[in-house]
């Protein structure tokens, strides 16, 4: 059988989930959208059932893309997530809100069974009656945690024949008028379904010409969307409140803890300092602990890769293979750390509740750039990577602010610059004190973090006007009480998200590697040995006769009015990779074969006519490329991912490309 | 009034919410007419607003809450 996990936001659908089916479960992607649709194997007394755990939703309407995927799965009949019955899972401490989609679900005519979830939490503020919610609805109620009566309740589901004997006690009676237009054309709905077909048709897979004349008779009816929602909304919470008033008694006074943790947590200055301090050691956790790992899987790729090099003969075959298939390999594997640990603590913010003040505490700043206030954890991860980041933003229910979020977290200054500003700012600005206390680089580095950052909230700022015709703005949030977060949830959360971004972006990501390495191996003359070896034997750097240096060579003049050689235009191409492979290139361009370090050595090179090449208008003009140029293939792969077409991740390029030449360029010319 | 413009600490009866898209999310979430809402505090630069419906915590930003009319207790 196949059976759908319905239910609000935060009403511990995928608690359940995971409870249920373990780690056995896999992650799809819902046709045209990027919307995780999750599924699993139930096993009740040895039978197996498909579990699919549908995104959150408060009602039929949807707002977000994530919420309409939901209605569409339960509204089509052919989709392949098309549920025989549902399983509803419904918060005890929020009872009435919850139950007004279940009236719905029920409306709907699916065999359905209602799990109350929280029951721990509701315990201590209220008594409540499960009966009384069981012969209103005519459903079987259990209660989370009970496994023996939940497995019998899904066994009775299963002998339960799909009756759509429905709404013949529901509080909604839909107008008719409204109703018979659609029954007309589509004579198989029910009234319930009618109406939501007048609703969403322009987001089912109906037929073109269907969809006009609908639209075209519902005008004439007058037929207005908001409405009728709000009719059915009121209609039902009044059948509701009035349940909910002999189902539930509370205890006391509700929610004490809750209000005395949030007179501090969401305090203007005590809880903005909080909210900034738990930022920082997010950073911390993504930037520092993360490098560990990463490391160990770079040693591992290391030794791996020299195995399988001592097996095999030398030559091209051997280079592809240990640095080309392997080294592609690593490229993504180094992320998997970052990833995981950022969506642990995000998971364990998420479901303790304290993500909702942090959004309350930030959102009105974070709104002036058309974000929201989620976005400033996806801006704070991007300082050590902009994947993590990206992928957070997720979690952003407006499409607008959504987007905004994607296309400026790759502005912020993120680990892969790093080696590229120290290496400059070691070569050009002198290891002095300012005043005998303010070290000359790092405030060089800090403006180098400043200048990313206001580019970010400029760019969001501007996304926000050329935006304007998408969805208005609004933040409507439940303040959730406070509960303890499950680590397991957390992990089996991050366990997804990082295999997502193994299977989906690390494809594209291994895929255009291993192209750049190509490119850079292969020449009009065949296959040229690495380069690294091959200069000790000849002293020419043979990566000029790949394809890379001939495209480097070709686009010198695109370059030079920046202050770049052709080198350094071969190293922006291979650094396309991942941003640090320009300081390997470099140095593979530039052998050093003195005592001198790195950047002293770079500092006494001359072009042919005897002119210092890493001059201080070269050395800014590349950090200021750097800063702002979209040179990441993964950050453009899990943008193409997160939006679901090439469209952003180009206009992405496009737009940060054209950022950075025109503002190096400007500085080069004024400083030379 | 508009409940944007009930000051912080006070309470009072929904009166009415404005028909539109975000009107229905806030009835979703049990913002009802005749429930009494208090707003319990106003975020940094006057948005969003937290405010409680019985005994549930909403936070809406100031928008937001001019679709709902009160009449102040």
């Amino acid at each position: 059988m196949k059976l759908a996990l319905v239910g609000n936001p935060n009403a511990g659908k995928t608690t359940l989930f995971n409870e249920l089916t373990g780690l056995r479960q896999t992650v799809g992607n819902y046709p045209g959208v990027t919307v995780e649709v999750k599924s699993g194997v139930l096993d009740i007394f040895s039978e197996e059932h498909q579990l699919m755990d549908l995104p959150g939703i408060y009602s039929l309407y949807p707002n977000s893309a994530e919420e309409k995927v939901t209605v569409r799965t339960l509204l089509d009949k052919d989709s392949k997530y098309h549920p025989e019955a549902v399983v509803y899972v419904a918060d005890l401490t929020n009872l009435a809100q919850n139950l007004l989609l279940f009236s719905q679900i029920i409306d709907l005519g699916f065999p359905t069974i209602l799990v109350l979830s929280k029951t721990d939490v509701a315990r201590r503020d209220i008594l409540w009656d499960a009966q009384v919610i069981a012969k209103e609805y005519g459903v079987t109620v259990v209660e989370k945690g009970d496994d023996s009566a939940f497995a019998k309740a899904i066994e009775d589901l299963g002998k339960r024949s799909v009756e759509t004997k429905a709404s013949e006690k529901s509080p909604y009676i839909p107008p008719a008028l409204v109703t018979e237009i659609v029954q007309r054309k589509m004579p198989e709905c029910t009234p319930y379904e009618a109406i939501l077909v007048a609703h969403h048709r322009e987001h089912l897979a109906l037929d073109e010409g269907l969809t006009q004349k609908l639209g075209e008779d519902l005008k004439n009816a007058s037929f207005d969307t908001y409405v009728l929602q709000h009719e059915e909304i009121m209609e039902r919470y009044q059948q509701i409140d009035g349940l909910c008033a002999k189902a539930i008694k509370p205890k006391e006074e509700e929610g004490g803890f809750t209000a005395k943790l949030d007179r501090w947590l969401m305090h203007p200055v005590v809880g903005s300092t909080v909210f900034l301090a738990l930022l920082f050691l997010i950073f911390q956790l993504v930037f520092t602990i993360a490098s560990y790992p990463s490391d160990w899987i770079d040693g591992g790729i290391g030794f791996v890769s020299d195995e399988v090099g001592a097996m095999m003969a030398d030559g091209w075959f051997k280079n592809l293979v240990t640095e080309g298939l392997i080294g592609g390999l690593a490229g993504i594997l180094v992320f998997i750390p970052q990833i995981f640990l950022l969506f642990l603590v995000i998971s364990l913010l998420e479901t303790s509740g304290y993500m909702a003040r942090a959004v309350y505490l930030s959102d009105s700043l974070m709104r002036k750039f058309g974000m929201n206030g989620r976005s400033l954890l996806s801006l704070i991860s991007g300082t050590a990577c902009a994947i993590p980041g990206i992928m957070s933003a997720r979690t952003i229910p407006n499409e607008k602010e959504r987007l905004i979020t994607i296309l400026t977290t790759p502005f912020i200054t993120c680990s892969a610059r790093l080696p590229i500003y120290t290496l400059l700012v070691t070569l050009v600005v002198p290891a002095e004190k300012l005043w005998n206390v303010i070290d000359m680089r790092a405030l060089v580095m800090m403006g180098l973090y400043l200048g990313g950052t206001l580019m970010a909230l400029l760019v969001g700022f501007i996304l926000k006007f050329a935006f304007s015709k998408k969805e208005g703005q609004s933040l409507v949030l439940e303040l959730p009480r406070y509960s303890l977060p499950s680590l397991k949830d957390a992990g089996v959360n991050a366990y997804n998200k990082a295999k997502a971004f193994l299977v989906d972006a690390g494809r594209v990501i291994f895929i255009s590697s291993l192209v750049i390495w190509l490119m850079a191996h292969l020449g009009p003359s065949g296959f040229i040995a690495d380069p690294a070896e091959l200069e000790v034997a000849t002293n020419a750097p043979a990566i000029e006769e790949s394809f890379v240096g001939i495209i480097g060579k070709a686009i010198e003049p695109v370059m030079s009015p920046l202050g770049y050689d052709w080198k350094m235009s071969i190293a922006i191409l291979t650094s396309f990779s991942a941003r640090e492979a320009f300081v390997s290139t470099v140095s593979i361009l530039y052998p050093n074969e003195t005592t001198l370090s790195f950047s002293e050595y770079l500092a006494t090179q001359v072009d042919m006519a005897g002119n210092p090449v890493f001059t201080l208008a070269t050395s800014v003009s590349l950090l200021v490329f750097y800063m702002f140029a979209m040179q990441c293939v993964s950050t453009l792969a899990i943008i193409k991912k997160e939006t679901g077409s090439w469209t952003w991740p180009a206009y992405s390029f496009v737009g940060m490309t054209i950022i950075a030449y025109v503002l190096a360029l400007v500085s080069y010319q004024l400083l030379s | 009034m508009q409940l944007s413009k009930l000051p912080k600490g006070r309470t009072g009866v929904i009166e009415a919410v404005d028909v539109s898209q975000f009107g229905a999310r806030l009835l979703e979430l049990g913002v009802l007419p005749g429930k009494t809402v208090t707003v319990k505090r106003v975020g940094p630069f006057g948005s969003p607003l937290h405010v409680e419906v019985g005994t549930k915590g909403i936070i809406l930003d100031k928008q937001t809450a001019e679709f709902v009319s009160v009449k102040a207790l």
